[in-house]
């Protein structure tokens, strides 16, 4: 079958909008980050509890697909501090490709 | 007798000369109403880690701080997030070269990030670099 679709959710997140947006050019080399806006982190269905674990968890990942893009699907009300940490231990695991989930402007 | 005589005279049939048409009417419904949810969001590469620091000539830089109350600051001068895309883009027209350096600090909202970044791509500014928030 051609169609394929999520079987996890993740948070709930009211995405920022954007107007110079591109799609992301894959689905199967994308691995999903999850934050609101209470700073909670989701790895696709993995609940990340402490931001240095995403370290492995996304390394593994990378060695699993070294195509891996990181899609942030970002709460807009979250703060810059917990993104940046994110993006801190996503450099230390070389997964460099990301990728800012957003809306299209209306 | 005569019942039966009846029953096998008139067979009775559900008329299906239509259901062509409500097999298609169903498949036109559906194709037109299921969205499939694509990704669709702003791509950036990050910086390799501990990759070592490269000297830049500052004529080269744009600071662009990001406060934690949603202010922008264009080289220490606060501008509205809508003046962004021109601001930069007339500073790429004097310097090809032009880094973009954004800042922001802990408590500065996502959505400003976003914004911010988006008026960038607008402007054309390919080389942006990531600077670690303030602390605050």
């Amino acid at each position: 079958m051609s169609t394929v679709l999520r079987e996890y959710t993740g948070l709930k997140v009211s995405l920022p909008e954007a107007s110079k947006i591109e799609k992301l050019p894959t689905k199967r080399h994308v691995t999903t980050i999850w934050v609101d806006r209470f700073n909670n982190v989701v790895d696709d269905d993995v609940t990340v509890k402490k931001v240095s674990d995403l370290r492995t968890i996304v390394y593994n990942k990378l060695v699993a697909d070294p195509q891996l893009i990181v899609s942030l699907r970002v709460d807009k009300d979250a703060d810059m501090g917990i993104i940046s940490d994110i993006q801190q231990e996503l450099r230390k695991a070389n997964a460099l490709r990301v990728n800012y989930s957003a809306l299209p402007t209306h | 007798m005569a019942i039966k005589r009846r029953r096998e005279r008139g067979e009775i049939e559900i008329p299906s000369a239509s259901l062509p048409d409500i097999v298609f009417q169903l498949l036109i419904f559906f194709l037109v109403t299921t969205t499939i949810d694509v990704d669709k969001g702003l791509d950036l590469v990050l910086p390799p880690p501990g990759s070592t620091q490269i000297e830049i000539a500052k004529k080269n830089i744009t600071n662009l701080l990001i406060n934690d109350s949603g202010q922008i600051l264009i080289d220490e001068e606060v501008v509205p997030v809508e003046e962004v895309d021109n601001i930069i883009r007339d500073k790429l027209l004097e310097n090809d070269k032009l880094i973009v350096s954004v800042k922001t600090a802990r408590k500065t909202k996502y959505n400003i990030y976003i914004k911010v970044l988006d008026q960038l791509k607008k402007a054309g500014a390919t080389r942006i670099s990531i600077a670690e928030p303030e602390e605050s």
